[in-house]
């Protein structure tokens, strides 16, 4: 009774509201938004004179790599900045001037109309409260007070049940109990829990698995329409944009630099930069010869180009392109580019959109020298099953792939591989050296080391922030028994497409990918015949993603390597494993030639797996 | 390649400035040098010592005794110039002998977990439940005493505390994947330790360091003002505040001025120490 009084009240501010005559009005308009931080003295903009509209029940993306100002563009909006940054311009959220009134107004604002939903479930919930705490906090009666415990409750199960949770013991748990995708469903939850009319979520699907991303997206879309809710979805991956999104922001350097309705975005981009990124996207049905890239970085605020943004990036740049400031320029059907040989280079981009030269997916090669073989092997954590009888081989100079989900094993049996998980059972063998034995020599460790080394996810947590680039090249260099550790950092970093003089950086001083071209060169400083590549481009933007794919491609056929590629993404193992084998929940399922198993899955997970995967095709 | 931050000043080059230095670090590396010239030079007081002088005991200060004399009639300035010695060398040593004592047993117990940490950590809670001063005094009683026992057994008792925060820092910091990365390259544990792990706990093995020195100045402090420790006799800053209390109100100097320097040096080593934690914490948001 009183869950329905509270939504009663709602409704009732949401008729008032909508007085107007004809078309709707949009119930977040942000006018010139711009936001500036502070770098030795000097104002630096990070997100500039942003327009954004989002008429109810429409869902809006803002789509850009890292370094794009994306996420504090949404944050700007909620006026939730860290200190330190300046907003100006405005925000308009129904009625209301958003940024032009009192805090305290503000403050209530956010939550009953508009509200918040973050990337990281694992954090946004509070560890201490149960989910109907949570869900219910903010709720009030009609007269401004606590709703009673049973209200709560019944109330919470409602707005679960809402998000796809039906089972009640929810209610009564803590976020730790909690799944990834339920999490965030619970995140989700609280944050409609008061009927807002706009909601704005940052990358909410990142860091989940894509079944589960799958779900999220699904429920994100009904909630917009059955609440009528105007939805902002930040997001670095074009595909979920068109997946979920009726209009695309394209956000680079601070700047939007197209904007469109997803579909004409996605048939016919108008800006480079959007093409480019389109295209640097690895398809999933086939293998190509060289992806394509974006060369350079996107540059930092303070080192952006007073011309066009994208200009050093562009390979359709002109004199004039750098020299002056682009606007954008309003197109038919609200499709605006910020690039002044837009016109011309339309028919241009849309053609460049794939037909690359595809390679045929590799045969793998199961009869050379065996690197790593194991049987059986197991490995538990407390009386949880981390990986539970496996049989792996990989053979000298073909590229394996381990596919699965987080929690599927994939990881841990990549680190019993390299030695830095010990296996419970089975047989690990790695250059000959089982390491399941129950004791080691110096010698067998040493084999091992010398066979298999391992290039990890987080490019930025992988190397020693204090130590320069040189040093830990260097470690490895001799480690391996080299004495011209100079020279020898030099070539590595050379074959890694990186200059000698990167030697003397520190990691603060690189960029994503350039760390991660660091990790993988002193995965090679010990000379190993195997890589085993943990996850090593997802923590990366997908332009940078297919410069380090490329790269790890062109360091096999160059040094006759060996990997084993451990990947949640089917796309990238696509490009570049032969042979692929499917993990979930610490088994094998299925296993066979990469090209088979992803065109013609044998397994229900496996299946189930490549049909979550954001085709881009708009299932809307 | 571009490289994205060129602004950022490269680490490790940061030159240090006395003009950046808050004033009062300034101040307290000010007090503390003066001790420390004190202590490492012998015969900078203006008069010997340990010169007894019972015409002249108790007088206030003057200008031939700036701080005036005790019951024997000792100036009181040569002592505190004279005692700075033994008073910053106990507490100099108790320090350093806490700060690296813990921070290997530190690095080992939390770096290998296990066994090796089981049986540290029960050592740590059973010494930690000891009160460090009361067995001190009877150590130091049953022994006869010592400069040198006094500060072993204050180390050894001052330890678990230290052991413990240094074995949290670690904890938290031993299994960063760059140290993984280094263990698949090969490379040997103690080189982990050193290399990889130590820079990352230093910032808390200095200030493990500068929180020491000031517990040590107030402890030997406590022991010598219990007449253990420092042989009578000998111009020290916690003797002296236990000797001359009962002739407080002949000369209160006699008393005071050495209690005010052991405060000056609690505060000052604490400054200085507060200093290099901050500067350490900026050096590490730098990346």
């Amino acid at each position: 009774m009183k869950g329905s009084m509270v939504r009663l009240k709602t409704e009732q501010a949401v008729t008032d509201r909508g007085d107007d005559q004809g078309a709707p009005a949009p119930c977040l308009d942000v006018a010139a938004l711009t936001v500036c931080g502070w770098r030795d003295g000097v104002r630096e903009p990070i997100a500039e004179s942003m327009d954004l509209r989002v008429l109810p029940g429409e869902s809006v993306a803002i789509v850009g790599e890292s370094g794009s100002g994306k996420s504090v563009t949404a944050r700007a909006v909620l006026d939730l900045l860290p200190r330190g940054l300046e907003t100006a311009g405005d925000v308009q959220i129904g009625d209301r001037p958003y940024l032009r009134i009192r805090g305290s107004e503000r403050r209530s604002m956010r939550g009953r109309r508009v509200a918040f939903v973050m990337q990281d479930p694992f954090t946004m919930l509070n560890p201490l409260q149960k989910v109907v705490q949570q869900v219910t906090a903010a709720m009030r009666t009609p007269d401004g007070k606590r709703l009673p415990r049973a209200a709560r409750r019944q109330e919470c199960a409602t707005r679960l049940a809402e998000v796809g949770i039906t089972d009640p013991t929810v209610l009564d748990r803590y976020p730790f109990e909690l799944s990834g995708g339920l999490r965030q469903r619970v995140a989700i939850a609280t944050a409609v829990a008061q009927d807002p009319e706009v909601l704005i979520a940052d990358e909410p699907t990142t860091a989940l698995d894509v079944t589960t991303q799958k779900e999220v997206l699904l429920l994100l879309d009904r909630l917009r329409r059955t609440h009528g809710m105007g939805l902002v979805l930040i997001t670095h991956d074009l595909r979920v944009a068109f997946s979920t999104c009726d209009r695309i922001y394209v956000m680079y350097a601070g700047q939007i630099v197209e904007t469109a309705s997803s579909d004409a975005l996605r048939r016919a981009p108008r800006h480079p930069y959007t093409a480019a990124l389109l295209r640097s996207e690895p398809p999933l049905d086939r293998r190509l010869e060289l992806l394509p890239t974006i060369p350079g970085s996107v540059p930092a605020p303070g080192s952006r180009p007073t011309g066009c943004r994208f200009a050093p990036r562009c390979s359709f740049a002109e004199e004039e392109c750098r020299t002056s400031p682009q606007t954008l320029s309003v197109g038919a059907s609200r499709h605006e580019v910020r690039c002044r040989r837009a016109e011309e280079l339309g028919p241009q981009l849309k053609e460049a959109t794939p037909q690359a030269p595809t390679l045929p997916t590799g045969s793998g090669n199961d009869h050379g020298v065996r690197l790593v073989r194991l049987r059986g092997a197991r490995r538990v954590f407390g009386n949880k099953v981390a990986v539970a009888g496996a049989d792996i081989d990989v053979f000298a100079g073909e590229s394996v792939g381990v596919v699965g989900e987080s929690g599927s094993g994939k990881t841990t049996l990549a680190r019993m591989i390299v030695g830095l998980t010990r296996p419970n059972g089975g047989s690990v063998e790695v250059g000959g050296v089982d390491l399941a034995a129950a004791s080691l020599s110096r010698a067998d460790w040493a084999a091992v080391r010398a066979t298999a080394q391992m290039a990890f996810q987080d490019p930025s947590s992988t190397l020693n922030p204090r130590r320069s680039v040189g040093s830990t090249l260097k470690d490895g260099l001799r480690l391996a028994g080299r004495t011209d550790l100079d020279t020898g950092a030099a070539e590595l970093l050379e074959r890694v497409g990186l200059t000698a003089a990167y030697a003397t950086r520190r990691p603060s001083q690189l960029s994503g990918g350039e760390r991660q071209r660091v990790a993988i060169a002193r995965a090679l400083s010990r000379d190993p015949e195997i890589v085993v590549c943990d996850e090593v481009v997802s923590a990366l933007d997908v332009s940078v993603q297919a410069l380090i794919l490329n790269l790890l491609r062109e360091l096999q056929r160059d040094l006759g390597l060996t990997y084993l590629f451990i990947s949640h993404d089917l796309a990238v193992v696509r490009q570049i494993t032969d042979r692929v084998y499917v993990m979930n929940q610490g088994e094998i399922v299925e296993h066979g030639l990469t090209a088979q198993v992803l065109d013609d899955p044998r397994h229900p997970y496996t299946r189930a797996l490549i049909d979550s995967i954001p085709t881009g095709e708009g299932e809307s | 390649m571009s490289r994205p931050n060129a602004t950022l000043a490269t680490p490790g080059t940061r030159r240090l400035r006395v003009s950046s230095m808050p004033l009062s670090t300034l101040l307290a590396l000010l007090v503390l040098g003066l001790m420390v010239v004190c202590a490492l030079f012998e015969g900078l007081a203006p008069q010997d010592p340990g010169r007894i002088d019972a015409v002249q005991s108790l007088q206030g200060p003057s200008g031939e005794h700036l701080l005036g004399t005790d019951q024997l009639g000792r100036d009181i300035f040569a002592r505190i110039v004279s005692g700075a010695r033994t008073s910053l060398l106990g507490p100099t040593l108790l320090a350093l002998g806490v700060a690296v004592i813990g921070a290997i047993v530190a690095m080992l117990a939390g770096y290998y977990g296990g066994r090796l940490d089981a049986v540290v950590s029960r050592v740590v809670d059973v010494l930690y439940s000891i009160p460090a001063l009361m067995v001190a005094i009877i150590v130091v009683g049953v022994t006869g005493g010592g400069f040198a026992i006094t500060v072993v057994v204050l180390t050894v008792f001052n330890l678990p505390l230290a052991i413990r925060n240094l074995r949290a820092a670690v904890m938290e910091r031993a299994h960063l994947p760059y140290m993984e990365a280094a263990r698949t390259l090969g490379m040997p544990t103690w080189r982990i330790l050193l290399t990889h792990l130590l820079p990352v706990i230093s910032p808390f093995v200095i200030a493990t360091f500068f929180l020491q020195f000031t517990y040590g100045v107030v402890e030997l402090s406590s022991m010598s003002f219990l007449g253990l420790g420092i042989p009578p006799g000998a111009p020290d800053w916690g003797r002296m505040v236990a000797d001359n209390r009962a002739s407080m109100y002949g000369n209160v100097w006699a008393t005071a001025a050495p209690a005010i320097a052991i405060v000056l040096l609690a505060v000052s080593t604490n400054l200085i120490g507060e200093w290099i934690n901050d500067r350490h914490e900026k050096a590490g948001k730098a990346r």
